[in-house]
């Protein structure tokens, strides 16, 4: 047993020191959040919800908070039905230049978000739609329709094929296919592709600064606020954004265990 | 007779240059139970799919109840599919997959019920009419999946393997409750399976296909008997093939020269004609012939004796230079040494003379 234990010890203080290093300037986050000071710097000088309070109390942060809501919720909802469409049309027919298809759906998710956002930028200012929240939306929408499209796809199995065969041999019109029978057996990996589309549109930070004018999302206010200065109020304002992300990704992750059932 | 309710026209599919089905014409008539039957690669199931339209042939024309029906959608045509994996909705129940066809069709909700609940306790299932899916087992599921085809009253019931992921002992129950609900129906079945068992204990009338085409089709006493080429023979059960040459023809008999002896057998053919001989395994008989339709085999060496249950199976050497190896199905009560050297015979009625077809290797 101590000989086992020797031998995985090496691996075990490995296993440490890389989450050390990946989780430490979260933890020191977190940690200066409470900080009962000025300065979010050690020392820590005990726990006080002084930064919340006024982070809670600052209208201008809580109307980004709503921005950034509003924003991960409506363009996680376009980019989940665009991408489930694109996903459902590939998997029932395979058009001339399928591949080609395929990789432009796939393309954005290999531009950088700085380019697609000045390109989009340009665009935006053409269509007079301008540097708004609305922007912001659309932007998301086009950065995550990749992602849902790939999360999508990957669990349109073999089996839905004699599904969707039957549904319209007893009579089911595309639609009441779609209606009744796909979108309910694609419900989990759908739901999945929400969450991980609105946790990557909340904290994303260079398309909402390209995009946004004086309404601004949360992760642009919070730059804005550093850049007036230190405090822990910017420690309290990254807490809140860092657990709602943890909380859509431990959802999303739920949605994906709970895929559609194979065939047995 | 009455017009066939399925009738099918040189139907053809190709898939670039490969063949899956090659100009076949049949007629398939009211309350038949049909079995497609094959090995992998024979097209049968391409040819069922072309019936259930989801797949478009690529020449020749499908009749069904008379109408034309080769560019119809699988929803425009009378016929319900069964499929290989059931292809059941996952997220309904047992009663709201039976009822989805009726539904469909714009049934009222009662009525639709009652019909539903009518097919589920046609296939045995009425305890389980709200049960879901995840919750059935493979036999279960299998007669959701017929009681959602037959609920619709289809005028032709395709079924895609349908017995092919359930075990033996499932299977065997299943087939003989296909059977029995099919006579109850009065109903056209038409069965896709790759298994000759499944095949004779199911259909009135088997049609067995090989490389796309239809190699023989009749009922299953008929073709196992009596097959009309050695690929049926072989493809029907176990047979042994014996070549040889004809050497007297005439008055409906041929006499056969192999390496085994002249055999002479009814059959017809001409003096010189190279011909294929089946003889079944349990046909072959050992020690004294009798009777005087009995033909001897020669001497045979008897080897590799296999208890079977209801048999044993063995192996003959028999005929010059111990040449030609039978396959042999004893009575298992028979005690026989191996290697024991024992006359061989056959009746005469059970030899089968096929032609050198294009097929056979």
């Amino acid at each position: 047993m101590w000989a086992r234990w020797r031998s995985q010890l090496p691996v075990g203080i490995y296993l440490l020191v890389m989450l050390t290093f990946i989780y430490l300037p979260v933890i020191i986050l977190v940690l200066f959040s409470f900080q009962h000071g000025v300065l979010p710097v050690p020392p820590f000088e005990g726990p006080s919800l002084e930064w919340y309070r006024k982070a809670f109390s600052n209208d201008r942060l809580m109307d980004a908070l709503l921005n950034s809501v509003i924003i991960a919720l409506s363009s996680s909802f376009g980019a989940t039905i665009l991408g489930f469409f694109a996903a459902y049309g590939m998997f029932k027919h395979t058009p001339v230049g399928a591949s080609a298809v395929r990789f432009i759906l796939m393309a954005p998710m290999t531009v950088s978000y700085l380019i697609i956002g000045l390109g989009l930028l340009i665009v935006f200012n053409f269509a007079g739609i301008g540097k708004s929240l609305l922007s912001v939306g659309i932007a998301h929408c086009v950065i995550n329709l990749p992602i849902c499209y790939a999360i999508i796809y990957s669990q349109f199995g073999g089996h839905l094929r004699n599904i969707d065969n039957a549904a319209h041999d007893l009579g089911a019109s595309d639609i009441q296919t779609m209606i009744y029978v796909i979108i309910p057996v694609m419900a989990p990996p759908m739901l999945a592709a929400f969450l991980i589309s609105a946790t990557l549109s909340w904290d994303e930070f260079i398309i909402a600064f390209l995009l946004s004018s004086f309404d601004v999302t949360l992760p642009v206010m919070i730059f804005e606020m550093l850049r007036a200065g230190l405090t822990p109020e910017v420690n309290a304002a990254g807490t809140i954004v860092f657990a709602i992300s943890v909380g859509l990704a431990f959802f999303a992750a739920v949605a994906i265990l709970l895929r559609p059932e194979r065939k047995s | 007779m009455t017009a066939p309710v399925v009738e099918l026209r040189g139907v053809a599919k190709e898939y670039g240059a490969v063949v899956a089905v090659d100009d076949i014409s049949l007629e398939v008539q009211k309350g038949e139970f049909v079995v497609l039957l094959g090995p992998s690669g024979s097209g049968k199931t391409t040819l069922l799919s072309m019936l259930g339209g989801f797949t478009p042939p690529t020449r020749g024309q499908i009749l069904i109840e008379g109408r034309d029906v080769t560019g119809k959608a699988p929803a425009q045509r009378p016929t319900v599919t069964v499929f290989q994996d059931y292809a059941l909705f996952p997220h309904m129940t047992v009663r709201d997959n039976v009822a989805f066809g009726l539904a469909m069709r714009r049934v009222p909700k009662p009525q639709r019920h009652e019909l539903a609940y009518a097919a589920i306790t046609q296939v045995g299932l009425s305890d389980f009419s709200d049960r879901r899916i995840h919750q059935l087992s493979g036999g279960q599921r299998q007669r959701v999946a017929l009681a959602r085809a037959i609920v619709i009253e289809p005028a032709v019931l395709l079924l895609d393997e349908p017995l092919g992921a359930l075990d033996v002992k499932i299977r065997r129950q299943m087939q003989h409750e296909l059977h029995s609900l099919q006579r109850d129906l009065h109903a056209t079945f038409i069965h896709v399976t790759h298994d000759q068992e499944e095949a004779m204990s199911l259909a009135d009338r088997i049609v067995l296909l090989n490389e796309g085409r239809i190699e023989d089709a009749g009922p299953p006493e008929r073709i196992y008997r009596e097959p009309a080429t050695v690929f049926a023979a072989t493809f029907m059960g176990d047979t042994n093939i014996v070549r040889g040459t004809v050497s007297k023809a005439g008055g409906g008999r041929v006499a056969v020269e192999t390496a085994v002896g002249t055999l002479d057998c009814k059959g017809s053919g001409e003096a010189g004609e190279a011909v294929c001989l089946s003889l079944r395994p349990e046909a072959i008989r050992c020690g004294k012939a009798n009777g005087p339709d009995s033909v001897p085999l020669g001497t045979g060496r008897l080897g590799d004796f296999v208890f079977q249950g209801t048999f044993r199976r063995c192996h003959a050497v028999a005929g010059p230079d111990a040449s030609v190896r039978l396959q042999m199905r004893l009575p298992p009560e028979i005690e026989i040494e191996p290697e024991a050297q024992t006359p061989i015979w056959i009746r005469s009625s059970d030899i089968v003379v096929l032609k050198e077809g294009q097929n056979d290797r």
